[in-house]
């Protein structure tokens, strides 16, 4: 499964791929997260507000840090 | 959340304010994208302009006219590009970004409301596109150098604005 965390680098984004790892692995789910920070292309997903998580072609989640559960139901 | 189309974007253009002026002059509409309490301090002055903060601009965006040239700005760039480029995803051709901002506008002298004092840029910084504690220049700006007044490098100053055929910066 192919993950995509867009922001510029900045600790919410990296605690937002550090979660997505965390709970990819407590689960088993095989995940691949691709960190997007140069600011043209995250706008290209049309996102403003970082960190966003991009999931099979939806943006799924913008604007903070998502939630343990959240990320769960995404892998589910 | 909702489906994504991702578009392949084109570099923004990108604008000095000493071009904007001029694109101002005839008949652009400026768009600061800075937050109410930094406007309040100091604003741009001597054309026509609206606030759209960066905070409410995915609320607002709608607001931007698609029928006239539309220059985004903020204090020195970073923030009014994020904005152009949100605007190109969402179709907008005549849209650029003043880079830098209101610090290199009052640099320059041109008309402000509030306070010169208000803004945070280095005015040490001689370089066009760069100078400010907000952002490193983008690679396309980066080797842009332009001294006041100086037309010689004209054509090299502020990325998108090569087209621009007044003098620079």
């Amino acid at each position: 499964m192919e993950i995509k965390v867009l922001g510029p680098g900045c600790a919410k984004c990296k605690a937002t791929a550090d979660l997505i790892t965390r709970v990819a692995a407590e689960t088993g789910k095989p995940v691949t997260i691709e960190k997007i920070e140069d600011m043209r292309q995250i706008v290209s997903f049309g996102v403003m507000t970082t960190p966003a998580v991009v999931m099979g072609g939806k943006v799924v989640h913008k604007g903070s840090v998502p939630s343990h559960d959240q990320v769960l139901s995404w892998l589910n | 959340m909702s489906d994504v189309v991702q578009k392949d974007l084109a570099e923004a253009r990108e604008v000095c304010p000493t071009t904007s002026q001029r694109l101002l002059k005839e008949g652009a509409l400026l768009v600061d994208v800075r937050e109410p309490d930094e406007v309040a301090q100091v604003g741009f002055a001597g054309c026509e302009v609206v606030n759209i903060p960066l905070s409410q601009f995915e609320d607002r965006w709608q607001e931007v006219p698609r029928d006239r040239d539309v220059i985004l700005a903020c204090a020195a760039g970073v923030r009014s590009l994020k904005a152009t480029y949100f605007l190109m995803y969402q179709g907008y051709t005549r849209v650029m970004n003043m880079k830098p901002g209101i610090d290199r506008w009052v640099q320059r002298g041109f008309p402000i409301t509030g306070s010169a004092e208000a803004v945070g840029g280095s005015a040490a910084a001689s370089s066009c596109c760069g100078g400010t504690a907000e952002a490193k220049p983008p690679p396309a700006a980066a080797a842009c150098v332009c001294g006041d007044g100086d037309v010689t490098t004209a054509s090299a100053c502020c990325g998108g604005a090569a087209q621009s055929k007044s003098s620079c910066c």
